[in-house]
């Protein structure tokens, strides 16, 4: 079978997703379903509509295109409504086409092993002059390992460097052979509270502090833990310190902070989704900054992004 | 709102405060002085010797202008009366000035042309309405006294201007007459470019700074004292270098009524301090231009000097100050060494020079002020290499990015010659500069140049180095040695596209070209273009030389010859090829990014899909796509140039190659090859103003590319990387100029890894031999704009703390959100 990955976006020159010129690769499915996430199209492991309502005009174009009869005109606003259970089956995809607003796409696709390197090599040159290279984030994508794995194996030829952005949630044996390989992981840590932890992102973090520990153990020094600083989870000294004290305990001496913002918002509307968190709270600048010192004073470098 | 930005900072001093604020202030004037005394002068001298006559009118005229010091200024010297002031050279043109005088139609490109609105020009507006200004050429207000001797000059240069001169001339001897009219018509053609035709090159300071006109004009003596009548050739020479020791001496009498003028405010002045200050400058202009500057205040001064006596000889546009850092640098460092001058009394001399700078203006006809934005395209370029081929930024270098940084106006434009030899200190404070916003430093590859400047002259190698600058926005020329009337206008290649779709007749206006069948598949679309391309090229450039040969006995420029070399050792003005470079006329063209595009809708939906017949294609065209959404989807779809695909880039590759070799085909009027050029400059928006639909999804009168290699917004939708690998893929070395615009959200060049991500970008870009590119940071205007035209901003991408989107795509409350962090650099 032809290796292949679903991803829901490739970014040239990202800025947060490790050093030099990086091409981020996202790849769609997440076994956790944090709240706040600002990139819900890269959660469910299959390609999804998305209805950019900011570029619909109402038209219904789609109303009369689609066969399936999935679309609806919403009552009140006359915004198209779509039943995501027929539309996540559809073949045709007519909806798209008669579109004259390009407000309508599909987020995910699939990607071939040679697809992706006939993309990322020629950008060698660029990797090369500025340390970068290739970063895989999401999503989760050690869900699709093996991909990661191949492509490796290819790109090493050529001496890509490569570098990973994870949630944390993966089986260890899945990964084995691909984080000695990689530059460098950013690993998410949400909270060490587990009570709290399976109540914002649905699942308990014990397989996420035990991989967090494997992996410290050999590869301390390429990890750096990302902590979304999000109101009324994690936003008081007593989640970030022990957090802090874990990876002292680990020998991992790099935290950088992501203050929550609730920019996602419209992307879980165009989804068909609702959005759970309340997108007034935000964290004080100020009170980053306590944080961050708190982190530091325990000898860990600490920055915001 | 108050913005911040990551790298934003105010004038140095007090008194760049005011000098700018002051030019921020004032409207934009008309001022006759000038062509007044110029022609007074013109009536006197006929029946002189061309160069003399030409001479004359301009020494005349310059010793005869009313010398200008304000308040705070440390140098001297002002184009006109105003602050802002423009000079009508009816010399030049004049009829575009009677016809602004009877109000008459402009000409018929004008109905296209948007020009400016805000700032002084509205100002100029409010007081025309009510004082004895009066209104003039859309933007411009002018004195009852003015406009009658404007008038006077404009009705006495009928018949005599550069342009009815050659009018004269091409209109009746070019068979190919019609031809030209009808591509001003049918806007295949920028309009006449005769009103503003100069520019576009850099006299040679390092000779004048080095030798004084003093010196200069005892060569000249020299010359004349060694040189024996034998013929008619050595008699023109001695005419010639007549002329000139008449303007050297000209412009040191000039800089002498600065001196008498400044000496005369310091005695009624009654701060001391302010008095002392014009004391100095009533020293220093009595001493430069004659003498060689004795430090860096002198050599600022003459700099001025001969800069401006330059732009008031001549109606420029991209007449430019060249490697300002490079030929300033001797005295600010002998300064520096003797602990005579600080960086920060540097600063505020180069804060002062670029508001300076900033308040020259010019008056040409309607169309080309629309097509200019009103720019003058002063570049100064930093950086490069030193002759040895060593690095050339120095410490004068990054004071003035600095100056730029902190005095935000819009000229000089910067720019720096790139090599990877350059200081990381020089690099990221011109990183730095690009951070805030202004849109400069553009970069420029110096290898590339060198390898076209290898080609075209066959310089040895250290000159090229030493003295590579840049003429205008993006075009390379060799300071201090190239021949500057360079260009006739622009050819718009989306007419010539349309000629080619339809037989060769102007769909928009029904005027017929030259007969083509009309094409029913992708070669017959492709020979048509190619035939339609050459003759609108070979025409444009046969009619120019015939424009040139007026501005030889009308226009030549003396006092800029002398400052050109080799002028002067030859014996031969800039119009008789007196300069060392006269290859340097180039044919400029754009809007090629939109037809390339097109052929590749063609050649992929008419020719491999059969999805569409070429007469279905144009009938599509003809309606505006309307009924055609289908197709139009299609066509976006299609591979477009930009996306590293070479389906598409082999397009441009081969128009790109063909484009060069039918320019470089004729020779220019100085008997060398033209240069082929592309640039936009202005001219897509008026271009695709005139320019119905096209098959690559354009619609009618929407705008054409805005770069050479930048892509079309929109169609660029595999990352900016893929673009620039398009971008890679063209011999850059066969043209004199490039532009490749690239946009960013400022979270993307953050902090320091930002700022070196960036010049990574550059310096990897110009490893595949890439030559130019510039970078516009987004502001929150911008994404406002973006708001209200999404289709222009598909590709903009904005990353927030691990969040991902096309700016676009998303909520009015998250753009909002997205706008006010852009303003707070969060
Ligand atoms: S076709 Fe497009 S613009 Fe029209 S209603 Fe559907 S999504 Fe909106
Ligand atoms: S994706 Fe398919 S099923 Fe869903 S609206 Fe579009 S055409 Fe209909």
């Amino acid at each position: 079978m032809q290796t292949q990955a679903l991803i829901f976006d490739i970014q040239d020159l990202s800025v947060q997703d490790g050093p030099g010129i990086r091409t981020t690769v996202f790849m769609k499915g997440c076994p956790l379903k944090c709240r706040w996430c600002s990139n819900p199209e890269g959660q469910l492991p299959y390609p999804e509509l998305m209805h950019l309502n900011v570029l619909c005009n109402r038209t219904h174009n789609c109303i009369l295109a689609c066969p399936n009869k999935a679309v609806k005109s919403d009552d009140e606003y006359g915004a198209p409504v779509f039943d995501r259970s027929i539309c996540r089956n559809c073949e045709t995809l007519d909806c798209i086409e008669s579109c004259p607003t390009f407000a309508l796409k599909v987020s995910g696709k699939y990607i071939t092993l040679e697809e992706l390197i006939k993309k990322v090599k020629p950008n060698m040159p660029y990797y090369k002059n500025s340390g970068g290279g290739v970063t895989f984030s999401g999503g989760e994508p050690f869900l699709q390992a093996e991909f990661i794995r191949k492509f490796m194996d290819e790109t090493s030829r050529f001496g890509l460097s490569v570098g990973v952005e994870t949630c944390g949630m993966f089986d260890m044996d899945d990964v084995s052979g691909i984080t000695e390989k990689l530059d460098f992981i950013y690993f998410d840590l949400k909270c060490m509270d587990d009570e709290i932890h399976r109540e914002v992102t649905g699942s308990s973090n014990k397989i996420i502090l035990s991989n967090l520990k494997h992996l410290a153990e050999k590869f301390s020094s390429k990890i750096i833990i990302s902590v979304p600083v999000v109101p009324g989870v994690n936003d008081f000294a007593e989640q970030i310190k022990p957090i802090a004290e874990y990876c002292r305990k680990l020998g991992i001496y790099k935290i950088r902070l992501l203050p929550y913002h609730s920019m996602g918002e419209g992307k879980y509307y165009d989804l068909g989704r609702e959005y759970k968190m309340d997108k007034n709270l935000s964290v004080p600048v100020k009170q980053l900054a306590v944080f961050k010192n708190l982190i530091e004073s325990s000898g860990i470098t600490c920055w915001l992004e | 709102m108050q913005k911040t930005r990551e790298i934003k900072s105010i004038p140095s001093t007090d008194r760049v405060k005011l000098i700018r604020d002051r030019y921020l202030s004032e409207p934009l004037f008309i001022d006759s002085e000038y062509i007044k005394y110029y022609t007074e002068a013109h009536a006197k001298t006929d029946g002189f010797n061309v160069f003399e006559r030409r001479a004359e009118c301009h020494s005349f005229a310059l010793e005869n202008l009313t010398p200008f010091i304000r308040e705070g200024e440390l140098f001297a010297g002002s184009k006109t009366r105003y602050v802002r002031g423009a000079i009508p050279y009816c010399n030049y043109a004049s009829r575009y000035i009677l016809r602004e005088f009877k109000n008459e139609e402009a000409e018929a490109q004008d109905a296209v042309t948007d020009i400016g609105e805000g700032g002084g020009i509205a100002k100029a507006k409010q007081i025309a309405e009510k004082s004895d200004f009066e209104f003039f050429c859309k933007k411009y207000l002018i004195s009852k006294e003015d406009k009658q001797a404007l008038k006077d000059s404009a009705e006495y240069f009928l018949g005599k201007s550069m342009q009815d001169v050659g009018d004269s001339l091409w209109r009746n001897i070019f068979e190919q007459a019609e031809y030209i009219d009808k591509g001003w018509q049918a806007g295949l053609y920028t309009a006449p470019h005769d009103p503003a035709p100069e520019g576009r090159y850099v006299l040679d300071f390092e000779t004048a700074l080095t030798q004084g006109f003093n010196g200069i004009i005892a060569r000249l003596k020299d010359k004349i004292k060694n040189t024996e009548v034998t013929d008619f050739k050595s008699a023109e020479k001695i005419y010639f270098w007549r002329a000139g020791i008449r303007t050297l001496e000209a412009t040191i009498k000039w800089a002498g009524n600065y001196a008498a003028k400044a000496e005369e405010m310091a005695k009624t002045e009654k701060d001391v301090k302010r008095k002392k200050e014009l004391l100095e400058i009533a020293k220093r202009c009595k001493y430069v231009p004659a003498n060689t500057p004795r430090n860096f205040r002198d050599a600022v001064q003459m700099f001025w000097f001969i800069y401006l006596a330059g732009h008031i000889e001549g109606a420029h546009l991209g007449y430019s100050p060249g490697r300002f850092d490079r030929y300033m640098y001797p005295f600010f460092k002998m300064d520096k060494d003797a602990g005579t001058i600080t960086d920060g009394e540097a600063l505020e001399l180069l804060e002062i020079l670029r508001v300076k700078m900033t308040e020259i203006e010019y008056v040409a006809s309607f169309s080309w002020a629309g097509l200019g934005s009103g720019n003058l395209f002063q570049n100064m370029i930093l950086g490069g290499l030193d002759e040895k081929g060593h690095r050339g930024d120095n410490a004068l270098s990054l004071l003035v990015l600095q100056s730029a940084i902190n005095c935000q106006t819009t000229q000089p434009t910067l720019s720096v010659w790139y090599d990877d030899s350059l200081s990381e200190e020089f690099l990221l404070k011109a990183i730095d500069c690009v951070k805030t916003g202004c849109g400069f430093p553009a970069w420029f590859n110096m290898k590339v140049y060198i390898q076209h400047e290898l080609q075209k002259s066959n310089l040895p190698v250290p000159l090229i180095r030493k003295y590579a600058a840049m003429g205008g926005c993006t075009e390379p020329t060799m300071e201090g040695m190239s021949y500057g009337v360079v260009q006739a206008g622009f050819i718009n290649h989306g007419k010539i596209f349309e000629l080619a779709m339809n037989g060769g007749k102007d769909p928009r206006t029904g005027i017929q070209f030259d007969e083509t069948p009309v094409p029913q598949n992708y070669n017959e679309l492709y020979e048509a273009y190619k035939f339609h391309m050459r003759n609108s090229i070979r025409n444009w450039q046969r009619y120019w030389n015939m424009v040139m040969s007026a501005h030889r006995q009308t226009c030549n420029l003396i006092f800029s010859s002398v400052l050109v070399r080799d002028c002067i050792e030859r014996g031969l003005s800039l119009d008789d090829g007196g300069a060392v470079c006269n290859g340097t006329p180039t044919t400029l063209s754009s809007g090629m990014v939109n037809i390339v595009n097109s052929l590749s809708v063609v050649k992929k939906l008419v020719e491999e899909e059969k999805f569409i017949s070429m007469d279905e294609l144009r009938t599509a065209m003809n309606k505006n796509w309307e009924g055609y959404e289908k197709l139009r989807s299609k066509a976006i779809a299609a591979p477009k140039w930009g996306n590293n695909d070479d389906f598409a880039d082999s397009i441009y590759e081969d128009l790109f190659d063909t484009y060069c070799g039918y320019v470089s085909g004729q020779k220019n009027y100085l008997g060398e090859p033209y240069d082929p050029s592309m640039l936009a400059i202005s001219t897509h928006a008026p271009f695709g103003k005139v320019c119905g639909a096209t098959p690559d999804g354009r619609y009618a009168t929407e705008t054409l590319c805005d770069g050479v290699t930048s892509p079309f917004p929109g169609t660029d939708t595999h990352g900016p990387l893929a673009v620039l690998h398009s971008a890679g893929k063209i011999d850059h070395s066969r043209i004199r100029g490039g532009l490749h615009n690239m946009k960013f959200h400022p979270s993307t060049l953050r902090g320091i890894q930002g700022s070196k991500k960036l010049l990574s970008l550059i310096k990897t870009y110009f490893d595949t031999l890439g030559f130019q590119i510039q970078f516009n940071v987004v502001d929150s205007e911008m994404l406002r704009d973006a708001q209200q035209h999404p289709e222009n901003y598909r590709d903009l991408i904005v990353r927030v703390a691990g969040f991902s989107a096309f700016f676009v795509e998303l909520g009015k409350t998250i753009q909002d959100e997205i706008i006010r962090r852009t303003e707070h650099d969060i």
